[in-house]
């Protein structure tokens, strides 16, 4: 229903700065689809035209490699996968597979685009949301970084 | 037809004439015969008055009656009369017979009116079908050049309106100035022999009438001319404003094509004021002129009657043959007229059809003699194709094509490839060369021969309306070659009105198809070679798709019934085999479907096709209120659809009216936002609702769908509600108790086929769970299969086949009118087949995977010789032909690296 929909949207990093007002317009706009265990959200190198949040079940997102499917992570009630996609033109870079049978509510890339160009004050929170992401993605590199350099002799010891 | 076919005479009196002589004659023969009667019933009345009324009688004096007939002509059947020879009367006994008598010639004289107008009546029409026939025969032989100029609606009307009097004038044109004038002449000569004074007087003032009005009237026929061409013109603008309006709407012309026709209907008023006014004026002059002569024969008659040089009886029957004197001579000034007019619009509409280089009768000669195939290779010599205004569209061209060669043309548009498949099959005008087939021209080659040895097909080709079987079929109608038997009188004189009329005497009713030509024996195997063809095309999966979406047609339902219902229930076994029943929401008459609006829940139907829709929406109708009020669910749906308004004014309420947003409303639209927030406010501040709020709230909850917009307002108790109030609906319309409601619903039945509904929707009897992402995919994959296995896949093409393509194929897409027609061609089973960019409307892709089918089919349909000519939209697609000709700038070269022995050259 769209009231825990809204629920749900609140507790997305990426929507949490939104006004709850608006968040509805984003629930009503987007619809809820249902998966079968085994089933594919979207597929690793296809376009990608829909942000999900699981309302209920567990997804798998695996990416190809040359030695077969790679399990990178897993999905539960209240994630969401594929929120880049709905904000730019990129190939999807995960296959998402649903483990159980699985809801989820899907946020449709061109009704989200409108909203953000109709509502500049969803715009404006995405964006922090990203900036916040960013910064942090920007923190992990750099200890990445550390780790490495500080690893690297020991990986040639090995 | 043995008929002579050029035979629009200069004058319309020799084209009456020409075809209607005998006829004519019959009719003199029947109005001399009723002359006398006529004159007859003008001489009675003088009789009657000076004999038994005003003479003088002695008491008890009788007469003897009709001796003095004996004296007159004995057409009357003199024998009868002999009959009444020496009968003597008294006074009232005299009257009594005179009278009687005059009443009986006036029905003689009523009856000879009926047999003769309807006699012109019967031979006008026959020559109205005749010249009409002849314009459309001629149209059908225009050269082709000449439909670069017609507009179809200008023809349309010069046949339809224009021929209108031209035909009537037929029955008149001889016969109503031959009775007219004898009539005028019949009363005359009465008057002058009562009196030749007065005779003379009435005389010279009908030499003035018939000398004058008729001259007067000459501007009359100008400005009838003038209205004829300008009502013409705009019959033309108009058909043309509705061919062009995408061109209006999105140039914002249409207020400039309103000034211009509005200017065209100003100049219509201005010529037919002029003409009333004219007539009018025209008709006072010649009524002052006819009164003028009473006024004569009261003054001057009466004066004689007082001096005692005429005798009472004498005026009195004078006056009374003046007064029949008026109207054939009025009649006869307004068949002048008539004349006049209709001359100017036949010799208008002969200057049209009249032209010397009209196709050849005999080319387009009915042929039931099957044309020898096309055997030996086709020689295209100095081919040359000019302009209008002398540009060379292409240069002289000569190339051989060998028999069961396929050639692929290429070159820029316009580079000439189109000039020369064009001129292949006679559509284009050349200006020199020669193309032979066995050695016979071209030119000299009956349609008979072109239209059954060679097929054709390019971008554009205009369909008539009707279905795309009749599309296909058209290419193989050209005689009816079987006959059906069929007698009676009706039928009879069917065929000796078409042939009275000059019309062709084949009957449309029978069966035209030639199925040898398509390679079959019979109806019965017509349906397989179509999907054949169709396949070729790539059409064939579209036709049962538009079967699937069409309704079960009515003559069918009762045979395909059980069919249907059995694969609805095999539909439903394939879901349970494959697991996938959670895709799927049947329809039951106990449930509530989840995926269907709460209208369509409580009435469990759909709206049928045929109701007369009166604007009037189904909950608005009185027996729909009454059935709401009575369930109780009045108030449950105005709760719920307040709810709805609510919710969705609290979601988009504060966006502007314009904003896209606005869109994703989905029940209400954007310019109703301000309304329902209104509503909302009257209704929370009073609590009551007026019946126009209450509407609009209960239409929102009538469109609510659950798993579509979530809202979360249908409750157990509400799906419970509507149930019942469906089970009371149901009984209703079982009933039929709910009058317009009953008539415009079709109901969903678990054990029949909905007649409103479409094929697809009958077999699948529910709602896709389309939650399910992928349960939309799987249940078309389902119904395919089970269309498969039930063996309805034919049926539904069948029902595709009988799909109404709309005029000009405007029901299908680009591409599909271009697959048809390619399909059409293709099933004639040509000698040469032609194709001038036939899939211009189709990419790259599809083009290539149909031009590879359609060569292979040469051995699938048995005709390996079959020589194809292709004009490509992609010259790379060449690789596929035998050959390739190049044409550049109307110049056509031979690609060197092409294998064949050169024969071509450029002259």
């Amino acid at each position: 229903m769209l009231k825990s929909e809204i629920e749900l949207l609140k507790s997305v990093p990426l929507f949490s700065g939104i006004e709850p007002a608006r968040l509805k317009l984003i629930a009503y706009t987007s619809d809820q689809v249902a998966y079968r265990a085994g089933q594919v959200l979207c597929r690793q190198g296809d376009p990608g035209d829909a942000a999900y949040v699981l309302t209920e079940g567990e997804a798998d997102v695996s990416i190809a490699t040359e030695a077969g499917d790679y399990v990178v992570a897993h999905l539960k009630t209240g994630d969401v996968v594929g929120e880049i996609a709905i904000l730019c033109d990129v190939p999807r870079t995960a296959t998402v597979t649903a483990k159980t049978r699985l809801s989820a509510l899907r946020i449709r890339k061109d009704a989200f685009l409108q909203l953000v160009t109709q509502l500049p004050e969803i715009g404006t929170e995405v964006m922090r949301g990203l900036a916040v992401r960013l910064s942090r993605t920007n923190e992990e590199l750099a200890r990445a970084r550390n780790q490495a350099s500080e690893g690297t002799p020991r990986d040639k010891d090995q | 037809m043995a008929q002579p076919r050029d035979d629009l005479h200069a004058s319309i009196f020799r084209y009456v004439w020409h075809f209607t002589r005998r006829q004519q004659l019959w009719l003199f023969a029947v109005l001399a015969v009723s002359l006398p009667l006529y004159y007859l019933t003008l001489d009675l009345p003088k009789r009657i008055v000076n004999g038994p009324i005003q003479g003088e009688w002695a008491p008890g004096e009788t007469q003897t009656l009709f001796q003095t007939w004996i004296t007159l002509p004995d057409f009357l059947g003199g024998s009868s009369v002999q009959l009444f020879d020496g009968v003597e009367l008294d006074r009232f006994g005299v009257l009594l017979a005179l009278s009687l008598t005059f009443l009986f010639f006036v029905v003689v004289n009523g009856l000879f009116k009926f047999y003769i107008s309807t006699y012109k009546g019967r031979l006008g029409e026959r020559l109205l079908r005749r010249l009409r026939y002849q314009l459309v025969d001629r149209v059908l032989r225009f050269p082709t050049g000449r439909f670069k100029q017609v507009r179809g609606p200008e023809i349309a009307s010069m046949i339809k309106d224009e021929t209108e009097p031209v035909g009537g004038f037929g029955g008149s044109a001889f016969a109503d100035p031959a009775l007219l004038l004898s009539q005028a002449g019949t009363a005359l000569v009465f008057i002058i022999l009562q009196n030749v004074w007065l005779g003379t007087v009435a005389a010279a003032v009908v030499g003035v009438q018939l000398l004058l009005i008729p001259r007067m009237r000459r501007r009359l026929v100008r400005l009838a001319r003038a209205r004829q061409i300008t009502a013409r013109i705009l019959s033309g603008r108009i058909g043309e404003v509705v061919e062009s309006i995408p061109s209006i709407r999105t140039n914002d012309t249409s207020n400039y094509e309103r000034a211009e026709l509005g200017d065209r209907l100003g100049k219509i008023l201005k010529i037919r004021y002029d003409f009333f006014q004219w007539k009018f004026f025209v008709n006072f002059l010649n009524n002052l002129l006819a009164q003028m002569t009473p006024f004569i024969f009261y003054l001057a008659g009466g004066y004689f009657v007082i001096t005692g040089r005429l005798d009472i009886g004498q005026l009195v029957a004078v006056i009374a043959a003046y007064k029949d004197l008026p109207s054939p001579l009025k009649e006869l000034i307004a068949w002048d007229q008539y004349r006049v007019d209709v001359q100017s619009k036949y010799a208008q509409i002969r200057e049209q059809f009249t032209m010397p280089d009209l196709v050849d009768p005999n080319v387009q000669k009915v042929s039931f003699e099957r044309p020898p195939q096309l055997g030996q290779d086709i020689a295209v010599t100095g081919l040359k194709v000019t302009d209008d205004s002398g540009n060379e569209l292409l240069q002289p061209t000569s190339v051989r094509l060998k028999r069961g060669e396929t050639v692929a043309l290429v070159g820029p548009v316009a580079g000439g490839a189109e000039y020369f498949a064009d001129a292949l099959v006679r559509l284009a005008e050349t200006s020199g060369g020669r193309i032979a087939f066995d050695g016979q021209s071209l030119d000299a080659l009956p349609e008979s021969v072109l239209g059954r040895r060679l097929a054709y097909s390019a971008s554009g080709l205009y369909f008539a309306q009707g279905t795309i079987r009749d599309a296909l079929l058209y290419g193989l109608k050209h005689v009816p070659l079987r006959h059906e038997t069929r007698e009676g009188r009706e039928e009879e004189k069917r065929l000796l009105e078409a042939r009275l009329a000059g019309n062709l005497d084949l009957d449309i009713r029978d069966d035209w198809v030639d199925y040898e030509a398509a390679g079959i024996s019979g109806p019965e195997e017509l349906s397989r070679r179509l999907a054949e063809v169709l396949d070729i095309a790539d059409m064939r999966i579209e036709v049962a798709r538009l079967g699937l979406r069409s309704r079960v047609p009515e003559p069918m339902q009762e045979e395909v019934a059980g069919r249907i219902l059995d694969a609805r229930n095999r539909f439903r076994e394939r879901l349970q085999e494959g697991g996938d029943e959670d895709y799927f929401e049947s329809f039951d008459p106990a449930r509530y479907s989840a995926y269907a609006t709460v209208l369509e829940n409580l009435v469990f139907g759909i709206a049928r096709p045929d109701f007369e829709d009166d604007g009037q929406p189904l909950p608005a109708r009185p027996e729909m209120r009454a059935l709401l009020t009575e369930t109780g669910l009045d108030e449950t749906l105005l709760a719920m659809g307040r709810q709805i308004a609510e919710t969705l004014i609290d979601i988009f309420g504060d966006l502007s009216p314009d904003n896209p947003l606005l869109d994703n409303l989905d029940l209400m639209s954007p310019d109703e936002v301000d309304m329902y927030r209104a509503a909302l406010r009257r209704s929370a501040m009073d609590g009551a609702v007026s019946e126009k709020d209450r509407r609009a709230f209960q239409r929102l909850a009538f469109g609510y769908v659950e798993p579509r917009h979530r809202l979360g307002l249908l409750s157990d108790d509400i799906r419970e509600h509507v149930l019942s109030a469906r089970a009371r609906f149901l009984k209703d319309a079982e009933a039929e108790a709910l009058g317009s409601v009953g008539a415009a619903v079709s109901v969903h039945r678990p054990d029949a086929i909905n007649p409103a509904a479409t094929v697809q929707d009958n077999i699948l009897f529910g709602r896709v769970v389309t939650r399910y992402a992928e349960a939309a995919g799987r249940i078309n994959t389902v119904l395919v299969e089970t269309l498969r296995e039930t063996g309805l896949s034919e049926l539904v093409f069948e029902i595709g086949l009988d799909f109404d393509i709309g005029s000009g194929a405007k029901r299908l897409s680009a591409g599909q009118q271009q697959k048809l027609a390619l399909a059409r061609a293709l099933l004639k089973r040509a000698d040469l087949l032609v194709l001038n960019r036939p899939l211009s409307a189709l990419d790259g892709h599809s083009q290539r995977a149909i031009i590879e089918r359609t060569l292979s089919a040469r051995q699938t349909l048995d005709i390996p010789d079959q020589t194809v000519v292709w004009v490509l939209s992609h010259g790379e697609q060449s690789a596929l032909f035998d050959r390739t000709l190049e044409f550049v700038e109307g110049r056509m070269r031979e690609p060197a690296n092409d294998a064949e022995p050169k024969l071509a050259e450029s002259a």
